[in-house]
Protein backbone atom coordinates (compact mmCIF):
# COMPACT_ATOMS: atom_id res chain seq x y z
CA UNK A 1 0.00 0.00 0.00
CA UNK A 2 2.90 2.12 1.22
CA UNK A 3 4.25 1.49 -3.08
CA UNK A 4 0.76 2.81 -4.35
CA UNK A 5 1.06 6.09 -2.29
CA UNK A 6 5.22 6.76 -3.23
CA UNK A 7 3.98 6.13 -6.79
CA UNK A 8 0.64 8.45 -6.84
CA UNK A 9 2.82 11.23 -5.44
CA UNK A 10 5.63 10.69 -7.59
CA UNK A 11 2.97 10.80 -10.52
CA UNK A 12 1.27 13.55 -9.22
CA UNK A 13 5.07 15.68 -8.89
CA UNK A 14 5.71 14.71 -12.26
CA UNK A 15 3.00 15.57 -13.81
CA UNK A 16 2.25 19.04 -11.47
CA UNK A 17 6.09 19.80 -12.45
CA UNK A 18 6.67 18.55 -15.74
CA UNK A 19 3.32 20.95 -16.86
CA UNK A 20 4.63 23.80 -15.12
CA UNK A 21 8.09 23.29 -17.04
CA UNK A 22 6.66 22.64 -19.93
CA UNK A 23 4.43 26.15 -20.50
CA UNK A 24 7.20 28.14 -19.29
CA UNK A 25 9.12 26.60 -21.66
CA UNK A 26 7.25 27.18 -24.66
CA UNK A 27 6.19 30.91 -23.88
CA UNK A 28 10.41 31.33 -23.85
CA UNK A 29 10.28 29.50 -27.41
CA UNK A 30 8.27 31.05 -28.88
CA UNK A 31 9.37 34.95 -27.87
CA UNK A 32 12.82 33.64 -29.06
CA UNK A 33 11.55 32.42 -32.23
CA UNK A 34 9.85 35.73 -33.11
CA UNK A 35 13.22 37.65 -31.63
CA UNK A 36 15.19 35.46 -34.03
CA UNK A 37 12.45 35.32 -37.10
CA UNK A 38 15.03 37.27 -39.43
CA UNK A 39 18.06 34.79 -38.95
CA UNK A 40 16.64 32.05 -41.81
CA UNK A 41 17.80 28.40 -41.24
CA UNK A 42 18.11 26.10 -44.11
CA UNK A 43 18.65 21.95 -44.72
CA UNK A 44 19.42 22.42 -48.55
CA UNK A 45 23.11 21.94 -49.07
CA UNK A 46 23.70 25.16 -51.76
CA UNK A 47 23.29 28.41 -50.46
CA UNK A 48 21.91 30.91 -53.21
CA UNK A 49 25.11 32.45 -55.16
CA UNK A 50 27.50 29.85 -54.14
CA UNK A 51 30.72 31.29 -56.03
CA UNK A 52 30.18 34.25 -53.58
CA UNK A 53 33.45 33.86 -50.87
CA UNK A 54 31.27 34.45 -47.59
CA UNK A 55 32.68 33.96 -44.04
CA UNK A 56 31.49 30.67 -42.80
CA UNK A 57 31.11 29.21 -39.44
CA UNK A 58 29.81 25.44 -37.89
CA UNK A 59 27.63 26.61 -35.68
CA UNK A 60 25.66 24.36 -33.01
CA UNK A 61 23.00 23.99 -30.51
CA UNK A 62 22.24 21.17 -28.12
CA UNK A 63 19.86 20.83 -25.54
CA UNK A 64 19.16 18.23 -22.81
CA UNK A 65 15.75 17.66 -21.88
CA UNK A 66 14.82 14.62 -18.97
CA UNK A 67 11.54 12.83 -19.15
CA UNK A 68 9.34 13.44 -15.94
CA UNK A 69 7.69 10.90 -14.07
CA UNK A 70 4.91 11.28 -15.62
CA UNK A 71 5.42 10.86 -19.12
CA UNK A 72 7.52 8.04 -18.60
CA UNK A 73 4.65 5.80 -16.60
CA UNK A 74 2.34 6.99 -19.34
CA UNK A 75 5.15 5.83 -21.86
CA UNK A 76 5.73 2.47 -19.93
CA UNK A 77 1.61 1.79 -20.44
CA UNK A 78 1.79 2.72 -23.95
CA UNK A 79 4.65 -0.05 -24.38
CA UNK A 80 1.61 -2.28 -23.41
CA UNK A 81 -1.11 -1.46 -25.39
CA UNK A 82 1.02 0.60 -28.44
CA UNK A 83 0.10 3.25 -29.94
CA UNK A 84 1.50 7.27 -30.73
CA UNK A 85 3.58 8.40 -27.42
CA UNK A 86 2.16 11.88 -27.20
CA UNK A 87 3.61 12.35 -23.94
CA UNK A 88 7.18 12.30 -25.72
CA UNK A 89 5.93 13.78 -28.49
CA UNK A 90 5.77 17.19 -26.67
CA UNK A 91 8.38 16.71 -25.20
CA UNK A 92 11.09 16.32 -28.47
CA UNK A 93 8.85 19.19 -29.98
CA UNK A 94 10.27 21.34 -27.41
CA UNK A 95 13.46 20.81 -27.73
CA UNK A 96 14.10 20.24 -31.95
CA UNK A 97 12.95 24.09 -31.48
CA UNK A 98 15.21 25.05 -28.75
CA UNK A 99 17.89 23.47 -30.49
CA UNK A 100 17.54 25.73 -33.46
CA UNK A 101 17.46 28.29 -31.36
CA UNK A 102 20.66 28.14 -29.42
CA UNK A 103 22.01 27.46 -32.89
CA UNK A 104 20.65 30.98 -33.90
CA UNK A 105 21.98 32.44 -31.23
CA UNK A 106 25.20 30.87 -31.93
CA UNK A 107 24.93 32.19 -35.28
CA UNK A 108 23.68 36.06 -34.17
CA UNK A 109 27.02 36.21 -32.18
CA UNK A 110 29.13 35.62 -34.66
CA UNK A 111 26.85 38.32 -37.23
CA UNK A 112 26.05 35.72 -39.33
CA UNK A 113 22.77 36.68 -41.68
CA UNK A 114 21.87 32.82 -42.54
CA UNK A 115 22.35 29.21 -41.69
CA UNK A 116 22.52 26.69 -44.56
CA UNK A 117 22.91 22.68 -44.45
CA UNK A 118 21.28 22.40 -40.80
CA UNK A 119 21.13 19.19 -39.38
CA UNK A 120 19.08 17.70 -36.53
CA UNK A 121 19.80 14.26 -34.46
CA UNK A 122 18.66 13.17 -31.62
CA UNK A 123 19.59 11.07 -28.82
CA UNK A 124 18.27 9.26 -25.95
CA UNK A 125 20.45 9.11 -22.56
CA UNK A 126 18.89 5.84 -21.15
CA UNK A 127 18.86 6.02 -17.41
CA UNK A 128 17.01 3.01 -15.02
CA UNK A 129 16.09 -0.29 -15.75
CA UNK A 130 15.15 -2.12 -19.02
CA UNK A 131 16.77 0.76 -21.02
CA UNK A 132 13.84 3.14 -19.73
CA UNK A 133 14.36 7.02 -21.64
CA UNK A 134 15.72 8.90 -19.48
CA UNK A 135 16.75 12.18 -20.85
CA UNK A 136 16.84 12.96 -24.87
CA UNK A 137 19.07 15.05 -26.31
CA UNK A 138 18.86 17.17 -29.63
CA UNK A 139 21.86 18.54 -31.44
CA UNK A 140 21.27 21.07 -34.54
CA UNK A 141 23.93 22.22 -36.34
CA UNK A 142 24.49 24.01 -40.06
CA UNK A 143 26.91 26.32 -41.56
CA UNK A 144 26.18 29.74 -40.89
CA UNK A 145 26.99 32.46 -43.54
CA UNK A 146 27.77 35.98 -42.66
CA UNK A 147 27.97 38.47 -45.72
CA UNK B 1 17.13 37.17 -49.37
CA UNK B 2 13.69 38.96 -50.09
CA UNK B 3 12.34 35.82 -51.59
CA UNK B 4 12.22 34.07 -48.38
CA UNK B 5 10.43 34.85 -45.21
CA UNK B 6 10.39 32.81 -42.13
CA UNK B 7 6.14 32.88 -40.83
CA UNK B 8 4.88 31.55 -37.40
CA UNK B 9 4.18 28.26 -38.09
CA UNK B 10 0.85 26.69 -36.61
CA UNK B 11 1.60 25.34 -33.09
CA UNK B 12 0.36 21.76 -32.54
CA UNK B 13 1.34 19.86 -36.22
CA UNK B 14 4.12 18.26 -33.43
CA UNK B 15 2.79 18.50 -30.69
CA UNK B 16 -0.68 16.74 -30.27
CA UNK B 17 -0.91 16.46 -26.49
CA UNK B 18 -3.67 18.46 -25.33
CA UNK B 19 -5.36 16.51 -22.54
CA UNK B 20 -2.20 14.37 -21.19
CA UNK B 21 -4.25 13.46 -18.05
CA UNK B 22 -7.61 12.17 -19.74
CA UNK B 23 -5.08 9.64 -21.79
CA UNK B 24 -3.46 8.97 -18.40
CA UNK B 25 -6.49 7.84 -16.99
CA UNK B 26 -7.80 5.96 -19.72
CA UNK B 27 -4.33 3.99 -20.55
CA UNK B 28 -4.17 3.07 -16.56
CA UNK B 29 -7.96 2.20 -16.34
CA UNK B 30 -7.67 0.23 -19.93
CA UNK B 31 -4.44 -1.82 -18.47
CA UNK B 32 -5.67 -2.35 -14.47
CA UNK B 33 -8.87 -3.87 -16.01
CA UNK B 34 -7.12 -6.08 -18.81
CA UNK B 35 -4.84 -7.25 -15.66
CA UNK B 36 -8.12 -8.07 -13.20
CA UNK B 37 -9.94 -9.54 -16.04
CA UNK B 38 -7.26 -11.52 -17.46
CA UNK B 39 -6.61 -12.67 -13.92
CA UNK B 40 -9.59 -13.88 -12.89
CA UNK B 41 -9.92 -15.96 -16.27
CA UNK B 42 -6.75 -17.37 -14.95
CA UNK B 43 -7.34 -18.44 -11.90
CA UNK B 44 -10.97 -20.12 -13.16
CA UNK B 45 -8.71 -21.99 -15.61
CA UNK B 46 -6.53 -23.44 -13.15
CA UNK B 47 -9.19 -23.65 -10.81
CA UNK B 48 -10.96 -26.12 -13.72
CA UNK B 49 -7.28 -27.76 -14.29
CA UNK B 50 -5.99 -28.20 -10.88
CA UNK B 51 -8.17 -31.46 -9.49
CA UNK B 52 -6.97 -33.13 -12.69
CA UNK B 53 -3.37 -33.53 -11.18
CA UNK B 54 -3.12 -36.90 -9.84
CA UNK B 55 -3.65 -36.85 -5.75
CA UNK B 56 -0.31 -38.82 -6.18
CA UNK B 57 2.13 -35.68 -7.54
CA UNK B 58 0.85 -34.15 -4.58
CA UNK B 59 3.18 -36.11 -2.04
CA UNK B 60 6.00 -34.33 -4.02
CA UNK B 61 5.22 -31.46 -2.84
CA UNK B 62 4.01 -31.66 0.42
CA UNK B 63 7.00 -33.07 2.75
CA UNK B 64 8.76 -29.64 2.74
CA UNK B 65 5.44 -27.97 3.17
CA UNK B 66 4.45 -29.97 6.03
CA UNK B 67 8.00 -29.84 7.46
CA UNK B 68 7.30 -25.76 7.45
CA UNK B 69 3.68 -25.63 8.55
CA UNK B 70 5.06 -28.02 11.58
CA UNK B 71 8.19 -25.93 12.19
CA UNK B 72 10.38 -26.62 15.38
CA UNK B 73 8.25 -28.24 17.54
CA UNK B 74 8.81 -31.30 18.46
CA UNK B 75 6.74 -34.58 16.97
CA UNK B 76 4.25 -34.65 20.26
CA UNK B 77 3.09 -37.94 22.20
CA UNK B 78 2.53 -40.45 19.90
CA UNK B 79 -0.64 -41.85 21.39
CA UNK B 80 -2.38 -38.68 20.98
CA UNK B 81 -1.50 -38.96 16.64
CA UNK B 82 -2.49 -42.25 16.97
CA UNK B 83 -5.85 -41.35 18.50
CA UNK B 84 -6.15 -38.78 16.03
CA UNK B 85 -5.05 -40.76 12.70
CA UNK B 86 -8.54 -43.47 13.91
CA UNK B 87 -10.94 -41.09 13.90
CA UNK B 88 -9.43 -39.72 10.68
CA UNK B 89 -9.81 -43.08 8.99
CA UNK B 90 -12.90 -43.48 10.00
CA UNK B 91 -13.77 -40.10 8.86
CA UNK B 92 -12.42 -40.82 5.24
CA UNK B 93 -14.20 -43.87 5.28
CA UNK B 94 -17.54 -41.98 5.71
CA UNK B 95 -16.56 -39.39 3.74
CA UNK B 96 -16.24 -41.65 1.06
CA UNK B 97 -12.57 -41.08 0.22
CA UNK B 98 -11.28 -43.41 -2.38
CA UNK B 99 -7.96 -45.65 -0.97
CA UNK B 100 -5.25 -44.09 -3.01
CA UNK B 101 -6.13 -40.61 -1.29
CA UNK B 102 -4.64 -42.02 2.58
CA UNK B 103 -4.93 -39.08 4.77
CA UNK B 104 -2.58 -38.40 7.38
CA UNK B 105 -2.82 -36.50 11.02
CA UNK B 106 0.07 -34.72 12.13
CA UNK B 107 -0.02 -33.72 15.84
CA UNK B 108 1.89 -30.60 16.50
CA UNK B 109 3.23 -30.18 19.75
CA UNK B 110 2.40 -26.30 20.09
CA UNK B 111 0.46 -23.22 21.15
CA UNK B 112 -1.20 -22.60 17.76
CA UNK B 113 -4.86 -22.70 18.10
CA UNK B 114 -5.43 -23.99 14.69
CA UNK B 115 -5.53 -27.23 12.60
CA UNK B 116 -5.27 -27.30 8.55
CA UNK B 117 -5.32 -29.68 5.43
CA UNK B 118 -2.62 -29.63 3.09
CA UNK B 119 -1.10 -31.10 0.22
CA UNK B 120 -0.57 -34.63 -0.19
CA UNK B 121 -3.69 -35.62 2.51
CA UNK B 122 -1.91 -34.63 5.12
CA UNK B 123 -3.74 -32.92 7.72
CA UNK B 124 -2.38 -31.03 10.74
CA UNK B 125 -3.94 -30.15 13.83
CA UNK B 126 -1.84 -28.13 16.74
CA UNK B 127 -1.86 -29.14 20.66
CA UNK B 128 -3.66 -25.31 21.63
CA UNK B 129 -6.58 -26.34 19.81
CA UNK B 130 -6.43 -29.73 20.86
CA UNK B 131 -6.72 -28.21 24.39
CA UNK B 132 -9.98 -26.07 23.51
CA UNK B 133 -12.50 -29.28 22.64
CA UNK B 134 -15.11 -29.68 24.80
CA UNK B 135 -15.84 -33.39 23.40
CA UNK B 136 -15.37 -35.74 20.73
CA UNK B 137 -18.27 -34.38 18.11
CA UNK B 138 -16.58 -31.08 18.18
CA UNK B 139 -13.00 -33.03 17.32
CA UNK B 140 -14.42 -35.07 14.56
CA UNK B 141 -16.10 -31.69 13.27
CA UNK B 142 -12.86 -30.11 13.52
CA UNK B 143 -11.01 -33.19 11.47
CA UNK B 144 -14.15 -33.70 9.13
CA UNK B 145 -14.07 -30.30 8.06
CA UNK B 146 -10.22 -30.74 7.12
CA UNK B 147 -10.70 -34.24 4.96
CA UNK B 148 -13.31 -32.59 3.80
CA UNK B 149 -10.74 -29.76 1.92
CA UNK B 150 -8.74 -33.15 0.74
CA UNK B 151 -11.53 -35.03 -0.36
CA UNK B 152 -12.42 -31.79 -2.55
CA UNK B 153 -9.21 -31.37 -3.87
CA UNK B 154 -8.54 -28.01 -2.64
CA UNK B 155 -4.81 -27.37 -1.46
CA UNK B 156 -3.92 -28.19 -5.14
CA UNK B 157 -6.75 -25.81 -6.09
CA UNK B 158 -5.40 -23.01 -4.20
CA UNK B 159 -2.12 -23.86 -5.20
CA UNK B 160 -2.55 -23.95 -9.29
CA UNK B 161 -4.71 -20.89 -8.83
CA UNK B 162 -1.89 -18.76 -6.93
CA UNK B 163 0.81 -20.44 -9.58
CA UNK B 164 -1.10 -19.14 -12.26
CA UNK B 165 -1.61 -15.73 -10.66
CA UNK B 166 2.08 -14.99 -9.64
CA UNK B 167 3.08 -16.31 -13.31
CA UNK B 168 1.04 -14.30 -15.26
CA UNK B 169 1.83 -11.24 -12.80
CA UNK B 170 5.26 -11.69 -13.40
CA UNK B 171 5.19 -11.60 -17.27
CA UNK B 172 3.76 -8.71 -17.12
CA UNK B 173 6.22 -7.30 -15.06
CA UNK B 174 8.89 -8.27 -16.73
CA UNK B 175 7.36 -6.97 -20.09
CA UNK B 176 6.49 -3.52 -18.35
CA UNK B 177 9.51 -0.72 -18.12
CA UNK B 178 8.39 1.26 -14.98
CA UNK B 179 10.29 -0.10 -11.99
CA UNK B 180 7.72 1.18 -9.30
CA UNK B 181 5.14 0.27 -11.09
CA UNK B 182 6.48 -3.31 -11.09
CA UNK B 183 6.40 -3.22 -7.53
CA UNK B 184 2.93 -2.22 -7.39
CA UNK B 185 1.25 -5.09 -9.83
CA UNK B 186 3.15 -7.69 -8.31
CA UNK B 187 1.83 -7.25 -4.57
CA UNK B 188 -1.67 -7.09 -6.27
CA UNK B 189 -0.40 -10.57 -7.39
CA UNK B 190 0.90 -11.79 -4.02
CA UNK B 191 -2.31 -11.99 -2.72
CA UNK B 192 -1.64 -15.84 -3.51
CA UNK B 193 -1.71 -17.06 -0.21
CA UNK B 194 -2.51 -21.22 0.49
CA UNK B 195 -5.58 -19.99 1.81
CA UNK B 196 -8.81 -21.55 0.68
CA UNK B 197 -11.70 -19.29 -0.72
CA UNK B 198 -14.75 -18.62 1.25
CA UNK B 199 -17.15 -21.10 -1.05
CA UNK B 200 -13.71 -23.40 -0.55
CA UNK B 201 -14.82 -23.43 3.54
CA UNK B 202 -18.43 -23.66 2.90
CA UNK B 203 -18.31 -26.71 0.66
CA UNK B 204 -15.99 -28.32 3.46
CA UNK B 205 -17.98 -27.40 6.19
CA UNK B 206 -21.19 -29.24 4.28
CA UNK B 207 -19.39 -32.32 3.61
CA UNK B 208 -17.74 -32.29 6.96
CA UNK B 209 -20.83 -31.71 8.66
CA UNK B 210 -22.68 -34.74 6.59
CA UNK B 211 -19.73 -37.31 7.95
CA UNK B 212 -20.08 -36.25 11.24
CA UNK B 213 -23.96 -36.76 10.92
CA UNK B 214 -22.97 -40.19 9.38
CA UNK B 215 -20.54 -41.53 12.27
CA UNK B 216 -23.08 -40.20 15.44
CA UNK B 217 -26.44 -40.07 13.52
CA UNK B 218 -26.95 -36.39 14.85
CA UNK B 219 -25.11 -33.38 14.17
CA UNK B 220 -25.04 -32.03 18.24
CA UNK B 221 -21.59 -30.15 19.46
CA UNK B 222 -20.47 -30.03 15.97
CA UNK B 223 -20.44 -26.51 16.48
CA UNK B 224 -19.27 -26.13 20.03
CA UNK B 225 -15.90 -25.50 19.36
CA UNK B 226 -17.02 -22.14 17.55
CA UNK B 227 -19.12 -21.96 20.53
CA UNK B 228 -16.47 -22.12 22.79
CA UNK B 229 -13.84 -19.92 21.36
CA UNK B 230 -16.13 -17.30 20.58
CA UNK B 231 -16.96 -16.98 24.12
CA UNK B 232 -13.14 -17.19 25.01
CA UNK B 233 -11.80 -14.84 22.57
CA UNK B 234 -11.53 -11.61 24.71
CA UNK B 235 -9.61 -13.36 27.04
CA UNK B 236 -6.80 -15.55 25.88
CA UNK B 237 -4.35 -14.53 22.45
CA UNK B 238 -4.53 -17.96 21.28
CA UNK B 239 -8.49 -18.01 20.86
CA UNK B 240 -8.22 -14.10 19.65
CA UNK B 241 -5.87 -15.68 16.60
CA UNK B 242 -8.43 -18.45 15.85
CA UNK B 243 -11.04 -16.09 15.23
CA UNK B 244 -9.02 -13.64 13.02
CA UNK B 245 -8.66 -16.63 10.97
CA UNK B 246 -11.60 -18.27 10.38
CA UNK B 247 -13.37 -14.98 9.76
CA UNK B 248 -16.97 -16.23 9.37
CA UNK B 249 -17.81 -17.70 12.40
CA UNK B 250 -20.93 -16.62 13.28
CA UNK B 251 -22.32 -17.04 9.88
CA UNK B 252 -20.54 -21.01 9.97
CA UNK B 253 -22.37 -21.96 13.07
CA UNK B 254 -25.76 -20.21 11.96
CA UNK B 255 -25.22 -22.69 8.24
CA UNK B 256 -24.47 -26.10 10.57
CA UNK B 257 -27.87 -25.52 12.03
CA UNK B 258 -29.37 -24.50 8.84
CA UNK B 259 -27.08 -27.73 6.74
CA UNK B 260 -28.87 -29.81 9.80
CA UNK B 261 -32.33 -28.81 9.35
CA UNK B 262 -32.45 -29.28 5.89
CA UNK B 263 -30.94 -32.71 5.83
CA UNK B 264 -32.93 -33.91 8.63
CA UNK B 265 -30.04 -34.71 10.60
CA UNK B 266 -31.21 -34.34 14.92
CA UNK B 267 -29.61 -31.75 15.90
CA UNK B 268 -29.37 -33.73 19.86
CA UNK B 269 -28.14 -36.21 20.62
CA UNK B 270 -25.21 -38.35 22.72
CA UNK B 271 -22.11 -36.23 22.97
CA UNK B 272 -19.03 -38.86 23.02
CA UNK B 273 -16.37 -37.49 25.38
CA UNK B 274 -12.64 -37.09 24.56
CA UNK B 275 -10.64 -40.14 26.08
CA UNK B 276 -9.79 -39.89 29.53
CA UNK B 277 -6.06 -40.18 28.89
CA UNK B 278 -5.99 -37.07 26.61
CA UNK B 279 -5.98 -34.19 29.22
CA UNK B 280 -3.00 -35.27 30.87
CA UNK B 281 -1.41 -36.10 27.69
CA UNK B 282 -1.81 -32.47 26.70
CA UNK B 283 -0.63 -30.65 29.55
CA UNK B 284 -1.19 -28.47 31.61
CA UNK B 285 -2.69 -26.17 29.38
CA UNK B 286 -5.96 -28.40 28.66
CA UNK B 287 -8.72 -26.56 29.53
CA UNK B 288 -12.10 -27.77 28.10
CA UNK B 289 -15.23 -25.84 28.09
CA UNK B 290 -17.99 -27.64 30.35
Amino acid sequence: MAELGILLTLLALGFGFGRLAERKHYVSIREREACYADLLVFSARVPPEPERRRNSQLVIGSVVISVDYFKRFVAGLRSLVGGRVTSYEGLLDRARREAVLRMKEDAARVGARMIFCVRIETASISQGAQGAIGSVEVLAYGTALSD
Amino acid sequence: MTEYSNPRLPEHVNNSERRPFREFLWLTGGVLGAVVIGVLVLGLAAQWVAPKIPFAYESGLSQPLVATLAGDAQPGDARIAAYLQGLADRIAAAQGLPKDMPIQVHYVDDDTVNALATLGGHVLVYRGLLQRLPHENALTMVLSHEIAHVTHRDPIVSLGRGVVVAAAVAALVGVSSNSLADQVVGEAGTLTQLGFSRSQERAADKTGLAAVAALYGHTGGASDLYVVLREESGRSAGAAAFFQTHPDLNGRIASISELSRRNGWPLRGRITPLPDWLATALGSGHHPAP
